[in-house]
């Protein structure tokens, strides 16, 4: 089983890599080893001495079985609030309006609510049961909640960072240090691409409501992975991905020319010139020309028929919006990324939580529930991990008319991708201010290892080379929820 | 025998060219990576986690009589067989077996092996390289055609050793082309290269290398590396990602180089220079070093969290860029593989402890900062201080004199008659302001007005009235026919308590509007003499843009703001003339008129040019162009710029903090120290030891890792790789330098240099080490495939800014001034729609700033330029050593589509043609000798002939095509017949300026 190259011709092309190749196979080669011998994850992973700046140690990472193969994380940024989402708390909702009991909040960070007077704030709208399962949803989210049975809903989830930027961070790298790998990267570095036409981690955004709090570029940077594992963000205005359009004034056979010279011109050096990077420039050529017929392609929603618009609730395709994306994002499962990550902003509901839960939720809540809906129908969702959820909760505590940032629990769902559907997972306390510390509570770094269990990844094997440290996603922590999958 | 091969092939690389070494293990080359890489994370230097009392890393430890549960010691010195680690690692029970299986890590044989013997000879250790005392080792004796200096002779005595031949020297268009790239980031000019090749080996080599170290490009060259590790940006990274004025500190460091600064210098006056004594300016400039750490302002956001943040930042930069180790390990516990504890960490911190900073740059009730009061995300981040920029202060003068001339065009006949008439009016008006008579006054939200007089205009509210309200006032015209600028004075008043405000309010803000007959007469220049400075993007806001603001200390004090017109109207005795105030808390005003114009408030009323041009209704010429170099001028401060500075003030306190985490305070207060196991600051007194002890630390002769850390940087800016490989690790994890002897020369004839920079680069560039080919041998590459014994040069990739550069220069565009602020290349539209507070957008510079060197890019950290991105630049969020070089399909994207490289395209072929007298031939070889430095081969000349050819065709039937392929990026080139030839060159020009050769140096 080659699970372990990257099918796709990037990985033909990393300077650092071939030449780990190289020295490999010199090295097997001297000392008489022999090839089939070896796991194959070696020629890739390196074997980790000093004198290399970059190993990865993937030696046995890859054991497990592999139930999903790709990821479309639905990032709800700026932090929904679980108490107005998918975690019930009648007992909060008797205590409205009266002080919070102390003994939940002493000693614990706040964030603009420091050293303010604490009220419990009742959920702002009821909840219903739906479906076989009978999973409590909010009624913000009816779409969602009509698709219970396929959700493995997650209500003890927590972080460690209570401001957005960090916060985001801690859930794509597992870390606050700037130059650490996104959880993308990870996985495209361990699996590789299976499109090579497409890069295999893209990222996209869409904002409703309240001012939407920045996301920056470093929550899909590769870190101190090779550059060709970030995320490429796509863009709805101009073109999809940066630069891929041609220049104006040349035409498509005048660019296919060009190529083809810069590569023949590449060839006649490579032929001088003994440089591994020459025949990688010229792949890369190859695969740029692709990528300028195949994203437009991608991005080029007109064959959609409409009952399918109409699913997503897509009202202009293309035009930057949550259900645009997400249809978009079901396009790009089809045709091989691996890892795609829409940002929707506007969750950040300091004030007037019940006016900006309507609008964030009216944004998101169909097309959230299209999306998995017609992964199924395409057979897909089996192998496609839908995950849905923020940065981090809201405090059961108000502010003002609306609720500060929160760290000690908040909810998320996953669908597909060898998860159970129609079950919950974790839950907090009566208040829905603590998740309950027992075999459900899920950190950051659980999740991480979950996802990347999924991937048939071990969390613990899973390691690349930094300044002299063995890195992982997970740090040294983090423990599969072995619990939900299917 | 068979043993030594064995023990060899475990290191991997080396495996037959090592073993020509004959000798022992040696500890630091052959055992410390075994033991530091299976054993030191658990019985290694981290005192809080140790396996079974086990320490490894030390002798003492290592030997010592068994403790615990072990039968022996963990080291016999000379019997492997009654040492315990041998058992461990030999073991066939798991259960006893080292390392444990759930550590992952295997020993093999073949270390195994190594660590057998290792014993036999006696288990020596050695302190580890790098921390050793620099001591400047003897050059081996050698002689012979590729001794140049001391880099060859150690490096010949390796190679021979190993019975390695050293590569050829480079073709000297190649080596010309190379040392241009390598010390200026830029490609020779032709006519230097034809000099060059036509010169004498020896000495025209010298001479060109004497030449590129005294270019002003060099020091933008070397700057490139230094602001990776600085952590250099425009912006401050967290969340807003806002930005801060920080450029004059990019133009220091390129100054530093150009003149050839002391490196030791260069690091104190950084670390340290507010604590010198008479600090100069410079000296300030340079300490925005301790400040390019991100920062927030995000509302919610902990200052003791964010300071926290800061300092472990502090920390890791210091460890990084100069003593070349992982000191971040040590921030929640000691560090695994190095004798760093997690006191050193905090010990580090605290020499930051004085830098003036705040953890959350704003007023919030979360984080309250009273210092801060009033401050919004278009702020600055102080502390900064305003200094000369050379680059502003030639920008202003040129503009000036432009002014100057374009005033010299005013005809001077109705200027004296204007000039006549003014001066009959300054003769009843000596001030040039006319008080206006009030006619009328409506009040929007019915707050009763009264007049005192004709003139003043007293306004009250009966309750305490919230936000805005609008007063529309009526005036009479006075004597003069023209008007050209107004006035409005706010006075104190006794019935407001002898202030401007009114209802107990101490602070007003203010729009004015003209209307003449109704309509909007509009306003050019504004300016008032109090005003609460306004901010956009932390500048500061001109001409009132953003109202009239008041402070709080000046409510007792007369306030007055002018307006210039942005054209004189003239004034008949029916116009009905109104001035509508918007404003909050005004008690009491005054409105004056005048026929002259006036740009500022303490302008007396001139009878210049500038004003006539600004003032006589009739003259319509140059004023909108005079207006807006005036506006320019004035933009530019008077060639005066912003920066951010270290401050120092009363010391925070810092303690360990436990696994790193902030909120607990059970820690030990700590006060600065250095790691303890390095050189120690003298301090017989027992004083606290401040940032510029830790600077002259980290420059004294006795620091080991300073010099190391710097050398070897510029050594990989010259080969491709570091002497030691790893650059942001000296340490144990970090790898074996092939060539330590070497390093060791090279860092002690550095440091008795004198810490001279461009002596260390002359050293490295005029040795025939650097000087061999690139091109290599399969061979050679299979044994040596990182050329650590350096029997060649390797090729490299162009850094991202001079990618850009090279470009640039090529086609002749590139604005090649020195130093001043970040420019904005031109950049896809929306990529930065998800960033807020403010909500940003981005306009690409005009003119000759769209060209200029890809080191003065604007750095936006949470969204850096795509461009620099795809090749590799690194946000600089954090301090870097070592980029990353990857070959992608972004990149082919970016040069074959990005408008910067299609404009460079169609002034490469424009230049090349009109170079190359019109002729394809000739325009072909006037392109590779600029991109490439090399004629074009016949094979090579045949394709793009052919593509030529091809596309003269195309372009021809296509013409619709040619005006969008000439418009790329702000240029608009009509070559006019020649249009068809030259959209078809520009594509032979893209083709070049594509190749892997024009973005590689070799």
């Amino acid at each position: 089983m080659n699970l372990y190259l990257p099918r796709t011709p990037y990985n033909a092309v990393d300077v650092e890599e071939r030449r780990r190749h190289l020295t490999r196979r010199a090295f097997l080669e001297r000392s008489g080893a022999n090839l089939g011998g070896i796991a194959l994850a070696g020629l890739v992973a390196g074997e980790g001495s000093a004198n290399q700046r970059t190993s990865g140690r993937l030696t046995d990472g890859l054991s497990l079985p592999q139930r999903a193969k790709r990821v479309i994380h639905l990032c709800m940024a700026g932090g929904p609030s679980h108490l107005e989402t998918f975690d019930h708390k009648p007992k909060l909702a008797e205590i409205d309006g009266q002080p919070f009991p102390e003994s939940f909040t002493r000693g614990q960070q706040l964030a603009q609510l420091q050293g303010a007077e604490l009220k419990a704030r009742g959920p702002v709208k009821a909840f219903q049961r739906h479906g076989q399962s009978g999973q409590l949803v909010s009624e913000y989210l009816p779409h969602i909640g009509a698709i219970a049975d396929d959700l493995c809903v997650i209500r003890s989830m927590h972080t460690e960072q209570i401001n957005h930027d960090p916060a985001h961070a801690f859930m794509n790298t597992g870390s606050t240090i700037k130059g650490r790998p996104s959880m993308g990267s990870w996985l495209l570095y361990g699996l590789g691409a299976e499109s090579e036409e497409l890069p295999g981690f893209v990222v996209m955004h869409s904002h409703a409501g309240r001012a939407g709090q920045p996301v920056s570029a470093r929550q899909w940077s590769s870190g101190f992975l090779p550059s060709k594992y970030q995320g490429i963000q796509f863009q709805s205005q101009g073109d999809a991905v940066h630069y891929v359009g041609n220049p104006g004034g040349v035409c498509q056979s005048t660019q296919r020319q060009v190529i083809e010279e810069v590569k023949a011109l590449n060839g006649m050096l490579s032929e001088r010139q003994l440089d591994p990077e020459i025949d990688a420039r010229i792949a890369q050529y190859e695969m740029a020309f692709r990528m300028q017929s195949s994203v437009p392609e991608l991005t080029d929603l007109q064959d959609e028929p409409q009952h399918v618009l109409d699913l997503y609730g897509v009202e202009t395709p293309g035009d930057g919006s949550f259900a645009s994306n997400c249809l978009l994002a079901r396009r790009m499962a089809e045709r091989g990324v691996r890892f795609i990550q829409l940002y929707h902003r506007g969750w950040d509901h300091h004030n007037e939580i019940d006016r900006y839960m309507g609008v964030s939720a009216g944004a998101v809540d169909r097309a959230s529930a299209a999306l998995v809906q017609d992964l199924k129908q395409r057979g897909m969702l089996d192998d496609t991990l839908v995950i849905w959820g923020g940065e981090f909760g809201r405090t059961p505590m108000g502010q003002g008319s609306g609720r500060d940032h929160h760290i000690n629990a908040f909810s998320i769902w996953m669908a597909g991708g060898g998860v159970k559907g129609g079950m919950s997972w974790g839950q907090t306390d009566e208040l829905g201010y603590k998740f309950i510390d027992n075999d459900e509570k899920m950190h950051v770094h659980d999740l991480h290892a979950t996802l990347l269990h999924l991937f048939g990844i071990d969390h613990e094997k899973f390691t690349h080379r930094f300044q002299g440290r063995d890195f992982r996603l997970t740090d040294v922590h983090g423990h599969v929820a072995k619990g939900i999958m299917a | 025998m068979k043993f030594r091969i064995l023990a060899i092939t475990s290191l991997g690389i080396f495996c037959s060219l090592s073993a020509g070494r004959a000798g022992e293990i040696s500890y630091n080359r052959d055992v410390r990576p075994i033991l530091s890489n299976h054993c030191f994370a658990c019985h290694g230097p981290d005192e809080n986690d140790r396996e079974a009392g086990v320490r490894l890393d030390v002798f003492e430890a290592a030997t010592a009589p068994p403790s615990g549960g072990l039968d022996s010691a963990p080291i016999v010195p000379g019997k492997p067989d009654a040492s315990e680690m041998i058992a461990r690692i030999e073991a066939s029970d798991p259960a006893d077996r080292m390392p444990p299986s759930e550590f992952l890590h295997r020993i093999d044989r073949e270390e195994a092996a190594i660590l057998r013997k290792w014993i036999e000879e006696g288990a020596k250790y050695e302190e580890h390289w790098s921390y050793l005392p620099v001591k400047r080792p003897k050059a081996p004796r050698a002689t012979g055609f590729f001794i140049r200096n001391e880099i060859d002779a150690f490096v010949w005595d390796r190679l021979r050793e190993e019975g390695i031949e050293p590569s050829k020297p480079a073709g000297r268009r190649r080596l010309a082309r190379r040392l241009a790239l390598d010390l200026t980031g830029l490609p020779l000019e032709p006519n230097r290269l034809e000099w060059f090749l036509a010169g004498n080996g020896e000495s025209s080599f010298d001479a060109l290398v004497d030449d590129l170290l005294a270019s002003p490009h060099f020091g933008e060259r070397m700057a490139v590396p230094w602001l990776d590790v600085v952590r250099f940006a425009d912006t401050v990274g967290y969340h807003g990602d806002q930005p801060m004025n920080v450029f004059p500190y990019r133009d220091y460091v390129i100054n530093a180089f150009n003149a050839n600064k002391p490196f030791n210098q260069f690091v104190i006056e950084q670390v340290a220079g507010d604590l010198l004594e008479n600090p100069t300016t410079e000296q300030l400039v340079a300490t925005g070093f301790n400040r390019l750490n991100m920062v927030t302002r995000e509302g919610g956001a902990q200052p003791k969290e964010y300071i926290a943040k800061y300092n472990a930042d502090r920390v890791r930069t210091i460890g990084t860029a100069f003593l070349g180790s992982t000191l971040a390990c040590a921030e929640c516990h000691d560090h695994k593989f190095d004798p760093f504890s997690i006191r050193d960490f905090y010990r580090m911190a605290a020499f930051f402890a004085d830098v003036k900073q705040w953890g959350v740059y704003s007023n919030y009730r979360s984080a309250p900062n009273p210092e801060l009061e009033g401050w919004t995300n278009e702020h600055p981040f102080p502390p900064e201080i305003r200094v000369d920029s050379p680059f502003l202060k030639g920008r202003s003068a040129k503009l000036e004199s432009e002014l100057g001339e374009l005033l010299l065009k005013v005809d001077g006949k109705p200027m004296s008659a204007w000039r006549g008439e003014m001066e009959r009016f300054l003769a009843g008006s000596p001030t040039g302001w006319e008080v206006a008579g009030i006619t009328e006054v409506k009040s929007s939200k019915g707050s009763p007005t009264r007049l005192e007089g004709k003139e003043v205009l007293v306004i009250r509210d009966k309750v305490k009235m919230k936000g805005e309200e609008k007063h529309a006032i009526v005036l009479e015209s006075g004597e003069s026919s023209t008007l050209a600028a107004f006035r409005i004075e706010l006075l104190p008043h006794y019935e407001h308590g002898g202030k401007v405000t009114r209802n107990g309010l101490e602070e007003f803000s203010l729009r004015a509007e003209l209307k003449r007959n109704g309509e909007v007469v509009p306003v050019v220049f504004a300016d008032a003499d109090r005003a609460r400075q306004q901010y956009a993007l932390g500048s500061e806001v001109r001409n009132l843009k953003k109202g009239w603001k008041s402070r709080k200390a000046d409510a007792r004090l007369r306030h007055e703001a002018v307006f210039q017109l942005r054209d004189p109207i003239p004034l008949e005795a029916n116009d009905r003339l109104e001035i509508q105030i918007s404003s909050s808390g005004v008690g009491c005003l005054r409105v004056s008129l005048s026929p002259i114009a006036r740009h500022s408030f303490d302008e007396s009323p001139e009878l210049d040019a500038l004003n006539f041009v600004s003032s006589a209704v009739e003259v319509k010429e140059f004023r909108s162009e005079a207006h807006r170099l005036r506006e320019a001028i004035d933009g530019l401060g008077g060639g005066k710029a912003w920066t951010l500075v270290t401050m120092a003030a009363e010391p925070r306190e810092i303690r360990v903090l436990p696994r790193g985490n902030w909120q607990d305070d059970s820690g030990e207060l700590l006060s600065p120290g250095v790691p303890e196991f390095l050189p120690p600051i003298a301090n017989e007194s027992g004083r606290r030891l401040t940032r510029l002890d830790l600077a002259h630390w980290l420059v004294s002769r006795e620091n080991p890792l300073t010099a190391r850390t710097f050398v070897n940087r510029v050594w990989q800016q010259f080969f491709g790789r570091g002497l030691a490989p790893v650059l942001d690790d000296l340490g144990s994890q970090g790898g074996w330098p092939e060539h330590g002897e070497l390093l060791d020369w090279l860092t002690a004839e550095f440091m008795e240099s004198d810490w001279d920079v461009k002596h260390l680069v002359r050293t490295i560039v005029t040795s025939s080490t650097y000087r061999q080919s690139s091109q290599g041998s399969p061979e050679l590459i299979d044994r040596d495939p990182y050329n650590s014994l350096l029997a060649r040069q390797t090729p490299r990739r162009l850094d991202a800014e001079f990618v850009r550069d090279h470009a640039l220069a090529v086609s002749g565009l590139l604005n090649r001034s020195l130093g001043g602020p970040s420019a904005f290349p031109y950049q896809p539209p929306g990529y930065y729609t998800p960033l807020n507070f403010p909500v940003r957008s981005y306009e690409a510079s005009v003119g000759e700033d769209q060209y200029r060197r890809g080191i003065y890019t604007h750095w936006q950290r949470t969204f850096f330029h795509p461009m620099m991105a795809n090749f590799d630049a690194p946000s600089r969020d954090e301090c870097t050593a070592e980029r990353v070089t990857s070959n992608t399909p972004q990149q082919a994207l970016t040069l074959l589509n990005d408008p910067t490289f299609v404009e460079a395209a169609a002034h490469f072929a424009l230049r090349a043609w009109n170079e190359g007298a019109q002729t394809f031939d000739g325009a072909l070889d006037a392109m590779f000798r600029r991109a490439l430095g090399r004629p074009s081969t016949q094979r090579e000349w045949n394709r793009l002939f052919a593509l030529y050819e091809s596309r003269r065709g195309h372009y021809t039937k296509n013409d619709d095509e040619l005006v969008a392929l000439f418009s790329a990026g702000q240029s608009r080139i009509d070559p006019g017949e020649q249009s068809p030839r030259l959209a078809a060159l520009t594509q032979v020009a893209r083709v070049v300026l594509n190749l892997h050769e024009s973005i590689t140096r070799y």
